[in-house]
């Protein structure tokens, strides 16, 4: 696996990581 | 601008539909997980929408990261934003049965016909380019099938917040979402129909093919009436050959030719598949469509960088292009090049590059895997003890690496390189299985 495309898939991995947590602050923001 | 503030964008691109629902007046909260729910299918729907912006080619970017990373990085979100589409109906349908009624077609046929026909669509679009090979579906046909699903998936979703949400309650937030994946659907059109009706305007002709050595062609591309294509050496294009630019036949290549003429393009091509193989029976006078270029496997001719290009096989294209671009300019950097191939046979252009060796500041190591008997040169592959003893002589401050060939061989001269520490900054590939 090309080192590069290592990195992208640790990037998309970290905004997938960053859009859950986004997604979990506006069901806690709109549960409250 | 550079790479950091272009994930800054998509970051803000994604996470701005879900910002803009939460302004304004807003209904009563249902709870943690339903809120959830929808939260999920907010955010997945705003990132298939941004997957359009990531294949339309704009030249600013891929110049940037690459169009190879590009569509690595479009493939892997794509899978993130189905995992969150899909996960939106299954959080719903857990926190609260109510919402199996989507599904249900005694409730409403044709919503729950375009909801089940969109989540086909969703598995569809992920499991295609994977079984792709097995199910002997061809490039051009994938190609167009996968446009009109993301297309198809967008659209149904666009129309579901619409009708459903009850956060798009008011007309200003409806418009937003339908301007956001309106220029989802945009881009689409503009790369399928707007792009090829530029290329139509500017069309080329073939004016030779050659023979380079058994199953490698030359064909040589002149611009018809127009000033040609300015691009820098080791760019690609994608190439249409025919009447018309609006064709499924539209694929990648590198420009071999110097970067100092723009109207006279050569691309040396290997027959390694349907279209390559009949590259040698393409008549003189053809018709051809260029777009592009695109890509960032090149030099920057403002400085005098030391470079280093490892090329396997038909890998060496975009060197030349390289190499020759830098001969007509007189350019005297240290130059290194290590060419792998599996016979002597094989290796491409072996005559000139003597003479770039000699009219450059250029060292060429071949390098071939079954040698002929009395063969000086390196034997075998290109394995990290002949990367150490190549590079052992040469200048390694500032030095710029090219990498291009097979994958394996890429692996092993991007790892070794950065096992050095050399900055993956430093190291432009290319790699030929984009699609």
């Amino acid at each position: 696996m090309a080192m590069r495309h290592v990195r992208i898939g640790r990037l998309v991995l970290v905004l997938g990581a960053l859009f859950l947590v986004m997604t979990i602050v506006f069901a806690l923001v709109r549960s409250e | 601008m550079q790479l950091g503030a272009w994930v800054g964008v998509y970051v803000v691109m994604v996470a701005a539909p879900i910002g803009l629902v939460l302004v304004g007046q807003l209904p009563e909260g249902r709870g943690f997980w339903v809120e959830f729910g929808v939260g999920l299918g907010l955010v997945g729907l705003a990132m298939m929408g941004v997957q359009f912006a990531l294949t339309a080619r704009f030249r600013r970017i891929a110049g940037i990261v690459g169009m190879d990373s590009m569509l690595h990085f479009h493939r892997q979100a794509g899978i993130v934003a189905t995992l969150f589409v899909l996960a939106h109906p299954v959080i719903l349908v857990l926190a609260d049965r109510e919402f199996l009624a989507f599904f249900d077609p005694r409730v409403n046929l044709p919503r729950a016909g375009a909801l089940t026909a969109v989540t086909v669509a969703l598995l569809l679009v992920v499991a295609l380019p994977l079984a792709r090979g097995r199910i002997g579906l061809s490039y051009e046909w994938w190609r167009l099938t996968h446009g009109l699903l993301g297309l198809f998936i967008v659209l149904v979703g666009l129309a579901h917040v619409l009708m459903v949400s009850r956060y798009m309650a008011v007309g200003w937030k409806q418009a937003l979402w339908v301007v956001f994946i309106g220029a989802a659907v945009a881009l689409l059109v503009n790369s399928r129909l707007l792009v090829p009706w530029r290329a139509w305007r500017r069309p080329w002709k073939v004016a030779s093919v050659r023979t380079e050595a058994p199953d490698v062609w030359t064909i040589t591309l002149e611009a018809a009436g127009h000033s040609g294509l300015p691009f820098r050496a080791g760019q690609c294009i994608w190439l249409t050959l025919g009447p018309t630019p609006f064709s499924l036949q539209q694929h990648p290549f590198t420009i071999a030719s110097s970067a100092v003429r723009a109207d006279r393009l050569e691309l040396t091509i290997k027959a390694l598949g349907d279209f390559t193989s009949t590259i040698g029976n393409v008549a003189p006078g053809t018709p051809a469509f260029l777009e592009g270029p695109y890509g960032n496997f090149t030099v920057d001719l403002d400085t005098l960088h030391p470079a280093v290009f490892f090329a396997g096989g038909i890998g060496i294209t975009p060197v030349l292009s390289i190499l020759r671009t830098l001969r007509e300019r007189g350019d005297r950097r240290p130059l290194l090049l290590v060419y792998a191939n599996a016979s002597e046979a094989q290796i491409l252009l072996r005559e000139e590059f003597e003479q770039l060796a000699g009219e450059l500041e250029l060292r060429v190591c071949h390098v071939l895997k079954q040698p002929p008997e009395g063969w000086s040169g390196e034997v075998g592959r290109i394995t990290p003890e002949l990367i150490e003893r190549v590079l052992n002589d040469f200048p390694l401050a500032n030095t710029r690496y090219y990498v291009c060939g097979a994958d394996s061989m890429m692996d092993t001269v991007e790892t070794e390189l950065l096992r050095r520490g050399v900055g993956l900054h430093r190291i432009h590939s290319e790699r030929f299985n984009i699609v």
